[in-house]
């Protein structure tokens, strides 16, 4: 706060400082502890200046952050000491330490309370001590301690150390032979045991997980934390599994100002399955040298069913690419170059075929960007590669290697113009890329051959409006037509490779943007314009969108003569699908929304994704969705089909007071089978939790695999058991953990 | 200092008239009683002899305005003058028990050198004029609000280091 | 029925600092947005301008939303928020701290990994588009009273 000049004499004598209104709670205005008065405040004073002063009867004193009371307190001037007599309490830093007694030195902030309990505020957590020594910066120590975040005389679980060094500022503890009651049974025991778990990082062993599973059988897990050095920590997680044996897991992370990162090696040294050594390293690092910045993203397993046999959901079950990328980038305000080698480990679960993208051994890329030279957008990326990836085989095929190098120069400048109910972009591009050292094994693709052509599109639209008022609200409709036409001349391309061109998927996306085909191998050749309608409610309050429909189509004048691959491409048809999607969300927790392709080949709409979710407010959420995708042609088997036809219905909803039920059913109607399904529920009673799911997802070929979770969570100290919550955000759209949210005190919370 | 009471009292005021026969002297008019170190300051002051010759003196000030009293006490640190300043809506002096009894919104204070180090407020301040000892009492019957506080100022940072504190109070404290 | 050419919309501050790198496209697309919308005028000086945008933050997610028979992904939804606020030149906050959201569906094809990475990219970009409109969006419907009220908080 500033120190106001000398404003009119003030009334009452100054004390060499002055109270100064401050705009704000400054969060981090100076503590004068040092040299802060001190104020004493009682119904009765007895006191002889600079030597003894005695407060009788509700007595206080307040000194900085600290507060001090008592039935009756004496504060000695020489020592600065105060000794408070019934109903002894100290406040400081959001915790307060209560006791029949206390001697406490105001400046030097240290005391002894006998027989204290303690309780700090934002967690709720307490306890009591035989005797409780306050030290120095927010620290305390306690002798034969107990604590809990449970109320009084609900008890349901209380940790026992010899003794508890505290921290006041963020309520974290660590205990000496520590050991856990769980409704009055000793649980667990430990020497050296820090809590609450996570929010400060102490050596000691961390809560051990409990869980079920049909490929792992009973597993469970302890991790031993080691927090090396404030920026250097390591865990040791046992996870012994009965149908596997044990898994050792290793984690150190790393953080300085300059770089940070993590390595993972977790390892089974005899799976009683399989009978082999099984492992999984992930090594992540990125570091920042000036404006140079280097990265690692590393990931390696022993085999191919590894992720699907240890993993505890189903999205990391279905992970089959794993990246193994080194880069160097050394950017600048209009431009940036960087250097890297992007490989990769395919797996192929249970001998299903996955085409392995291609290595870049190295890819090297120069391009340069304006956002704003003179009203124009100038881009231009130059990038060198050389694409390895050996003859892949499949049951005895060879399949088609296709190693070689690829430089592509592009360069693009745009001039987009706006008005209030207008806009136009007209853009440019000029595409350049020349291949050359390929090796393939079809004879037509040559050796090395060039591909230079234009793109050239036009973007335009307006927006009409008008006000009205919807459901009794002020609201602005806008009315957007929109075009966007593109011309690509037509270049033969069966004579080059393909890396890494595919054909998009249709959407709104890609109905702006010329070229079908994504990579950089393929550039279609196509006279062609987008058509797209728009409407939108709008809040006139706010300028919340709470409605909005668009309908979209594009309209073909050319044959294209550019495939894939290399077999001539079919007739042409001169429309595309018809592209719609809509949503509602007025009404406060409702939200509707729904999107279709309606193909026009098949006459029938060919993709649905619908779905409407009632979220009044955290914990309740139900949703309920449609997703249904055909493709006639995909008449691949179960592992690749891309054809859906599913309704997903999950919830979390109150039952009772503190009883929650959880649920998710994912059905499959194509297949008859349940996808996904998942049951669970969810207690809390005060200062614990009860999370209990049971989850069953399909894998391959048909084998499912079925997962109970059950988790005590002690509130404030940590949890017990497997916990559900990542399977749980995962399936349930819009879930959310009950329990209370990591809160940091604030200088001015909790004030005495 | 202890030493005022052996000293004589001298009484200044615009107006006096005594009654020998009850013992009773009244004083009104920007009256100033001086013993020694020992100051008071107010606007009416009645003063009686108790039967064992004890003076029992009540001083009381213009509306609106405070009685004050001021008095020097033992230098115990060579180098530090310690005064202490009281006020109050209506001061009693008590010369058998030797102590000044300030009543309603009462306040005692200490300075040393012209820098004032402690405060205290309450209903009724009993001031021990031998031992400057300070009986401070509050009233239970207003609640929290009714208790009396003090304040004292930072130890460690004594005042001269910083911006040096003319004791404006002294000059406040006598009307 | 009404519908006529939107016009300019009156927005009760004159000058605006876009508080993002100098060459950074999506300050580039908010001053063009902007400047077509309303009378608003973007300047290159923080302390010249009465209202500040901040962009506080950008988060990408994605979240699988449907497994084929063999539990492999099959469609998938991206999402990207961007949060931010508008504040006065004396710290007052014109509008509080809001998330802007857009959300896409892809379809994952096992085979393609190179074409899901380029398709991600595109929808990244078309999302960014949605988000810098909402954002506009809501700076211009900013009421005049708010400025007022922001103006005189601290006189």
């Amino acid at each position: 706060a500033e120190r106001d000049q000398d404003s009119e004499t003030a009334t009452r004598p100054e004390y060499g400082l002055k109270l100064n209104a401050a705009r704000r709670l400054d969060e981090n205005a100076p503590s004068e502890e040092g040299d802060a008065p001190t104020y004493l405040t009682a119904f009765k004073m007895i006191g002889t200046p600079n030597e003894k002063i005695e407060l009788i009867d509700s007595a206080e004193v307040r000194r900085g952050g600290s507060v001090l009371r008592g039935d009756t307190i004496t504060y000695t001037f020489a020592n600065d000491e105060v000794y408070s007599n019934g109903n002894a309490l100290v406040a400081r830093n959001g915790t307060i330490f209560k006791g029949p007694e206390l001697t406490y030195h105001l400046d030097a902030e240290t005391g002894e309370m006998p027989n204290a309990t303690f309780r700090y505020l934002p967690t709720q957590m307490r306890g009591t001590s035989d005797k409780i020594e306050l030290l120095g910066e927010g620290k305390a120590k306690m002798c034969n301690a107990m604590v809990t975040t449970c109320r009084e005389g609900e008890e349901a679980w209380w940790i026992k150390a010899s003794d508890i060094d505290y921290d006041e500022l963020d309520g974290s503890a660590v205990g000496k032979n520590a050991r856990l009651y769980v409704g009055g049974i000793p649980v667990f025991a430990s020497p050296y045991f820090s809590f609450p778990v996570g929010s400060e990082r102490k050596t000691g062993f961390l809560t051990p997980r409990f869980g079920m599973s049909s490929t792992l059988g009973v597993n469970m897990e302890v991790p031993f934390y080691w927090n090396i050095a404030p920026n250097y920590d390591y865990t040791l997680t046992l996870k012994p599994m009965s149908k596997r044996g044990v898994l050792f897991g290793n984690e150190f992370r790393y953080l300085q100002p300059t770089f940070s990162g993590q390595v993972d090696y977790n390892v089974i040294f005899k799976d009683k399955e399989t009978h082999e050594r099984r492992y999984g390293v992930a090594w992540k690092h990125y570091q920042r040298i000036g404006d140079v910045s280097l990265g690692v993203d590393y990931q390696k397993v022993s085999d191919n069913d590894y992720l699907s046999d240890f993993s505890t959901t189903i999205r990391e079950s279905s992970e089959n690419i794993l990246n193994q990328n080194f880069w160097l980038s050394y950017g600048q305000t209009y431009w940036s170059t960087s250097i890297g080698v992007y490989k990769n480990q395919t797996l192929r679960p249970n001998r299903n075929w996955v085409e392995k993208p291609y290595e870049k051994e190295p890819e090297f890329n120069l391009s340069g960007y304006v956002a704003d030279f003179h009203g124009a957008v100038l881009d231009s990326r130059l990038t060198a590669t050389r694409f390895r990836r050996g003859i892949s085989t499949y049951n005895g095929l060879r399949g088609t290697s296709g190693d070689g190098n690829r430089t592509l120069w592009n360069t693009s400048i745009s001039y987009p113009l706006m008005g209030s109910y207008w806009f136009i972009t007209p853009k440019i591009t000029y595409s350049l890329t020349h291949y050359n050292d390929i090796k393939h094994a079809r004879a037509e693709i040559d050796k090395s051959s060039t591909r230079s052509l234009p793109i050239y599109s036009l973007d335009t639209g307006l927006i009409f409006e008008r006000n009205s008022t919807v459901f009794g609200r002020e609201t602005e409709q806008t009315l957007e037509p929109r075009l966007f036409y593109a011309y690509i001349p037509y270049r033969n391309q069966r004579h080059m490779p393909n890396f890494d061109s595919s054909s998009a998927d249709l959407n709104f996306a890609e109905l702006f943007t010329p070229n079908k085909y994504t990579g950089f191998d393929r550039i279609a050749n196509t006279n062609q314009l987008s058509a797209v309608l728009t409407t939108r409610y709008i809040d006139s309050g706010t300028g919340k969108e709470w409605f909005s429909a668009t309908v979209g189509q594009r309209y073909y004048f050319t044959d294209e003569k550019v495939d894939l691959y290399w077999s001539n491409p079919g007739k042409t048809k001169n429309r595309s699908d018809v592209l719609a999607a809509s949503q509602f969300s007025l009404f406060e927790g409702w939200r509707l929304e729904g999107a279709i392709q309606y193909s026009t080949e098949w006459s029938r709409i060919s993709k649905t994704s619908a779905g409407i979710r009632y979220n009044p407010r955290d914990f309740s959420t139900v949703a309920l969705y449609y997703r249904y995708n055909y493709n006639p042609n995909d008449t691949r088997d179960a592992f690749y089909n891309t054809n859906i036809k599913q309704i997903d219905f999950s919830f979390q909803w109150p039952l009772m007071k503190d009883l929650y039920g959880l649920g998710r059913y994912n059905y499959s109607f194509r297949d008859k089978k349940v996808v996904d399904s998942l049951m669970g529920l969810e207690y809390r009673a005060g200062c614990w939790i009860l999370r209990g799911a049971v989850q069953r997802y399909i894998r391959s070929e048909g084998r499912s695999t079925t997962n109970f979770f059950l988790e005590l969570e002690l509130v404030g100290l940590g949890t017990v058991g497997s916990s559900p919550i990542q399977a749980l955000s995962e399936g349930i759209t819009g879930y959310k953990p009950i329990g209370p949210k990591p809160v940091e005190v604030g200088r001015y919370d909790y004030y005495e | 200092e202890t030493a005022d009471s052996e000293q004589p009292i001298q009484i200044f005021s615009d107006k006096f008239d005594g009654d020998d026969v009850k013992q009773v002297a009244i004083y009104t008019g920007d009256v100033a009683v001086h013993q020694g170190t020992l100051e008071i300051h107010g606007n009416k002051l009645v003063l009686t002899v108790d039967p064992q010759g004890y003076r029992h003196a009540v001083m009381t000030p213009l509306k609106g305005k405070l009685v004050t009293f001021k008095q020097r006490r033992d230098q115990k640190t060579p180098g530090v003058e310690e005064w202490m300043h009281g006020k109050g809506n209506e001061l009693t002096y008590d010369e058998k028990r030797n102590v000044l009894i300030l009543t309603h919104r009462a306040e005692v204070a200490r300075s040393e050198n012209g820098v004032l180090k402690d405060e205290s407020k309450g209903d009724k301040i009993t001031y021990n004029l031998t031992n400057s000892t300070a009986i401070i009492d509050g009233n239970k019957a207003k609640g929290p609000s009714g208790r009396v506080s003090t304040v004292i100022a930072p130890r460690d940072s004594n005042m001269d280091a910083g911006k040096p504190l003319e004791l404006q109070g002294s000059r406040r404290v006598s009307p | 029925c009404g519908w006529h050419l939107r016009g300019k919309q009156n927005v009760p501050f004159k000058t605006i600092y876009i508080a993002l790198g100098e060459n950074s496209a999506v300050r580039a697309t908010i001053r063009r947005n902007l400047e077509a919308q309303t009378e608003v005028k973007v300047v290159n000086d923080r302390k010249e301008a009465e209202a500040i945008f901040e962009l506080l933050g950008q988060s990408r997610g994605s979240n699988v939303l449907a497994y084929n028979s063999d539990g492999r992904a099959r469609i998938y939804s991206l999402r990207l928020t961007n949060t931010f606020r508008v504040v006065l030149q004396n710290g007052v906050e014109l509008l509080p701290t809001t998330t802007v959201s857009a959300t896409r569906e892809l379809i994952r094809d096992e085979s393609d990994e190179n074409g899901r990475a380029n398709q991600e990219r595109l929808l990244y970009e078309e999302m960014e588009q949605s988000c810098i409109h909402q954002m506009v969006n809501r700076m211009t419907h900013i009421s005049e009273e708010t400025v007022q009220k922001g103006m005189h908080e601290l006189e």
